[in-house]
C-alpha cells in the first residue's frame, strides 16, 4: 500500500482494471513510457518497468509466448489508448533484449525477435513444481507424456496447465541436468516422454 | 472695359503696358507689382478688369473647339460673366471660379500693404536703374568715371570724420547708414532674396558642422585624457582605493581605454584580447542571465572598443582560449550550431538542470514542457531551451515523450517509481 501511495503522489491517474482482473500500474498512463529514452539510465528503468509489467500481464493472464505480430496481445499492454500513446515494435524489442539480459525472456530463434518467451516464471520454479506435484500424485516412476503434464485431466487445476511447449521443454532439461527425470523421444513433441526417479525430490 | 472675345491679340495690341506710378517704368499689362521697384501698379478697377481678361482668357482656351454657336459675350465682373454663358460653358466658368480667389487675395494682400515699406530688406548689392526718354548715355559716363576714380576708397574715411565730429546731427545719417533701405523688387528681388536664404542655410549648416568637428577633436582629447590616467593608475599601487575603484568604473563605462590590439600584443594578441574580454563582458554576461550568444557580444565589445574593432575570427579564437587561460567564461557550442559565451560560476549545467526538473515537476500532473514553452517562460531562444532541456534529460532528471504533437519533456517518474 505504500508503494501505490507514493506512485499516486507522482500526480499519474490510475487506470480501471481490465475485463480480466488485471490492472495496470499507473505509469502504464505516463505519456514518456511510451518513448524510448535516449539517457541510458533513464532507460534502464523504463525497461525495468516494462519488463514488469509485461510478466505480471503474462503472469496474470497465463501468457507464454510475446508475439510482435500479434495485435491481440499488443491492443492492451502496449498501446494505451487513455494517453493516446503506443510502444512501437521497435521499443518493444528492445525491452525484450534488456528482458532476456536478465533471463527474463528468450527470444525463438527462427523469428528474427518477432517472438519470445516470457519467463514470468523460470523453468527452475517451473521444475520443482511440476516435480512436486508428480510426486504428490504418485506419479514417479512412471512414464508421462508431456501432453499430460500440459493439458492431462490430472494437472487441469495446476499453474502448470496449458503449460508453452518452449518452456516446459527448457522445465525438462533443468530436471534431466538435475537427475530427477528422463526423457524420452516422442513421434511429436507431445508425445515425449518424461519418468521421474524415485531418488529425485 | 474694352474686351472682346475674339482673342488675345488685340488686347496686347489696345494696351501697351501700365507705367509704374512710382519709377515710371512700362511693365507688362499682365503684371501687379511693378518689375523694378516693385510698387502696386493698379487700382482695384484695373486688377478687377485684370481679372475678367484672364477669366475670359481662360474660356476661350476652354471653348476653343465649340466657339461657333455660342460666342462668350465680353462680362465686367464674375457675376455678370457667369449669368450670361451657356450651360455649356457652365463647367468651364468654374475653372474661372478657381483662379478668382488666388489673384482677389493676392490683391487684397498688395493693397493692404500699399504705402508702408512692406517689402523685406533686400541684399543692397545691386541697384537697378531704369532709363526712359534717353538720359542714360550721361550716366554711363559718369558711372565709368567714378569707378576709375574709386570714389568709395576715399568716402567712407570722410563720413566716418564727418560722423565723429558733427555729433548731435549724426543719429539720423547713421541709422540711415547701418540700414540701407535700397528697395530691389521684382524677379530680380525675389531671387535675391532666395539667393540670400540659402546663403544664410550654407553658414547655418556650417557652423553646425563645425560644432561636430569641435566634438569629435574634444572626443580625441578625451579618449587621450582617459588613456593617460588609466596608465597612471596602472603605474600606482592605491589601487584597492575606494575612489580609484569608482574612478575605474567611470573609465569602464566610458569604453575600453586601451584596447589591446594586434601591434601591441603581437604574439599574444588572441591571449590577451581574451583576458580583456572576460574582464569586460563578465559583468554584462552576469547581467544578462549567465548567457549570451556571441554575436551579441561581438557588438557590445566592438563597441566598446571604440576605433580598434577586432573581427569576429579574433573574437572567436579569443573565445575558444577561455578553457586554456582559466578564466571563469566557456565558449560553448549547442548542437544546433549556435555559440554562446557562459558563465561558469553561475550558469553551471548542474544548476541549469536542476532549475529545469524544479519547473517540470511543479507543473500540473501529467502536463510536460516544450522548448518552446520553456523559451517563452525563461526568455532565451527556442534552440538554448532545447539544449538545456536536453542536457537535463541527459542527466536523466526528465524524460522524453516522443508523439505526434512534438517533443516533450517530463520529470523523470522512472527513477521514482516503485514497482
Amino acid at each position: 500500500m505504500s508503494q501505490a501511495a507514493s506512485n499516486a503522489a507522482l500526480g499519474l491517474s490510475q487506470s480501471p482494471a481490465l475485463a480480466s482482473g488485471f490492472q495496470f500500474p499507473s505509469i502504464h498512463n505516463f505519456p514518456p513510457f511510451y518513448t524510448l529514452q535516449p539517457t541510458a539510465s533513464t532507460w534502464n528503468n523504463q525497461a525495468d518497468l516494462w519488463g514488469t509489467i509485461i510478466m505480471r500481464y503474462y503472469r496474470h493472464h497465463r501468457l507464454y509466448q510475446l508475439d510482435l505480430d500479434d495485435s491481440l496481445t499488443n491492443e492492451q499492454l502496449f498501446n494505451n489508448q487513455r494517453i493516446n500513446r503506443k510502444l512501437k515494435p521497435e521499443a518493444i524489442q528492445a525491452i525484450v533484449d534488456e528482458m532476456v539480459k536478465k533471463g527474463d525472456a528468450e527470444w525463438d530463434a527462427t523469428s528474427q525477435k518477432r517472438r519470445a518467451i516470457i519467463y514470468w516464471r523460470k523453468p527452475e520454479d517451473w521444475a520443482a513444481m511440476i516435480s512436486s506435484w508428480v510426486f504428490e500424485s504418485g506419479l514417479n516412476n512412471s512414464i508421462l507424456t508431456y501432453y499430460e503434464i500440459a493439458h492431462g485431466e490430472n494437472s487441469e487445476d495446476q499453474e502448470f496447465y496449458n503449460i508453452h511447449a518452449t518452456v516446459l521443454q527448457k522445465t525438462m532439461d533443468v530436471l534431466v541436468k538435475r537427475g530427477v527425470a528422463a526423457t524420452f523421444q516422442g513421434a511429436n513433441f507431445e508425445e515425449m516422454g518424461v519418468k521421474f526417479f524415485n531418488a529425485g525430490a | 472695359n474694352p474686351t472682346t472675345a475674339n482673342g488675345l491679340g488685340t488686347d496686347t495690341q489696345d494696351t501697351p503696358g501700365i507705367a509704374c506710378p512710382a519709377c515710371t517704368f512700362h511693365n507688362d499689362p499682365f503684371m501687379i507689382q511693378c518689375e523694378i521697384c516693385g510698387a502696386e501698379l493698379q487700382d482695384a478697377e484695373s486688377v478687377a478688369f485684370l481679372l475678367d481678361r484672364q477669366q475670359q482668357h481662360q474660356r476661350s482656351i476652354s471653348q476653343l473647339p465649340s466657339t461657333i454657336d455660342s460666342p462668350s459675350p465680353p462680362s465686367s465682373t464674375l457675376s455678370t460673366g457667369t449669368n450670361q454663358v451657356s450651360d455649356s460653358n457652365a463647367l468651364k466658368t468654374t475653372g474661372g471660379n478657381k483662379f478668382m480667389p488666388s489673384l482677389s487675395s493676392f490683391y487684397t494682400r498688395t493693397a493692404s500693404g500699399n504705402g508702408s515699406s512692406k517689402q523685406s530688406p533686400e541684399d543692397a548689392n545691386s541697384v537697378k536703374l531704369s532709363f526712359r526718354a534717353g538720359g542714360n548715355g550721361n550716366f554711363h559716363t559718369l558711372l565709368r568715371a567714378a569707378l576709375a576714380a574709386r570714389v568709395w576708397d576715399s568716402k567712407p574715411k570722410k563720413r566716418v570724420a564727418e560722423s565723429s565730429t558733427a555729433l548731435p546731427s549724426t543719429t539720423a545719417l547713421e541709422t540711415a547708414q547701418a540700414a540701407p533701405s535700397i528697395k530691389v523688387g521684382g524677379i530680380s528681388g525675389i531671387m535675391r532674396t532666395v539667393e540670400t536664404n540659402k546663403k544664410a542655410t550654407d553658414e547655418t549648416l556650417s557652423q553646425a558642422f563645425q560644432d561636430l568637428q569641435g566634438l569629435m577633436d574634444k572626443a580625441a582629447e578625451m579618449v587621450a585624457l582617459a588613456e593617460t590616467i588609466s596608465n597612471r593608475l596602472a603605474k600606482s599601487n592605491t589601487m584597492d582605493s575606494e575612489e580609484t575603484v569608482t574612478f575605474k568604473t567611470y573609465l569602464l563605462s566610458m569604453g575600453i581605454t586601451s584596447p589591446v590590439t594586434k601591434d601591441t600584443a603581437g604574439a599574444v594578441f588572441h591571449k590577451e584580447l581574451a583576458r580583456e574580454l572576460v574582464e569586460f563582458i563578465l559583468p554584462i554576461v552576469e547581467r544578462e542571465g549567465g548567457t549570451m550568444s556571441l554575436m551579441d557580444i561581438y557588438c557590445v565589445f566592438n563597441r566598446a572598443r571604440g576605433v580598434e574593432l577586432i573581427s569576429p575570427k579574433d573574437l572567436h579564437t579569443a573565445c575558444q582560449m577561455f578553457q586554456d587561460l582559466n578564466l571563469p567564461l566557456r565558449l560553448r557550442k549547442f548542437d544546433s550550431g549556435l555559440l554562446v559565451i557562459q558563465t561558469m560560476a553561475r550558469y553551471s549545467d548542474d544548476e541549469v538542470s536542476s532549475t529545469i526538473s524544479k519547473r517540470i515537476q511543479n507543473l500540473p500532473p501529467g502536463a510536460g514542457l516544450t522548448a518552446v514553452e520553456l523559451a517563452s517562460a525563461i526568455q532565451i531562444s527556442v534552440a538554448l531551451a532545447q539544449d538545456q532541456l536536453l542536457m537535463a534529460e541527459s542527466r536523466g532528471l526528465i524524460c522524453r515523450d516522443e508523439s505526434v504533437e512534438g517533443l516533450r519533456f517530463f520529470d523523470n517518474l522512472f527513477a521514482k517509481w516503485e514497482i
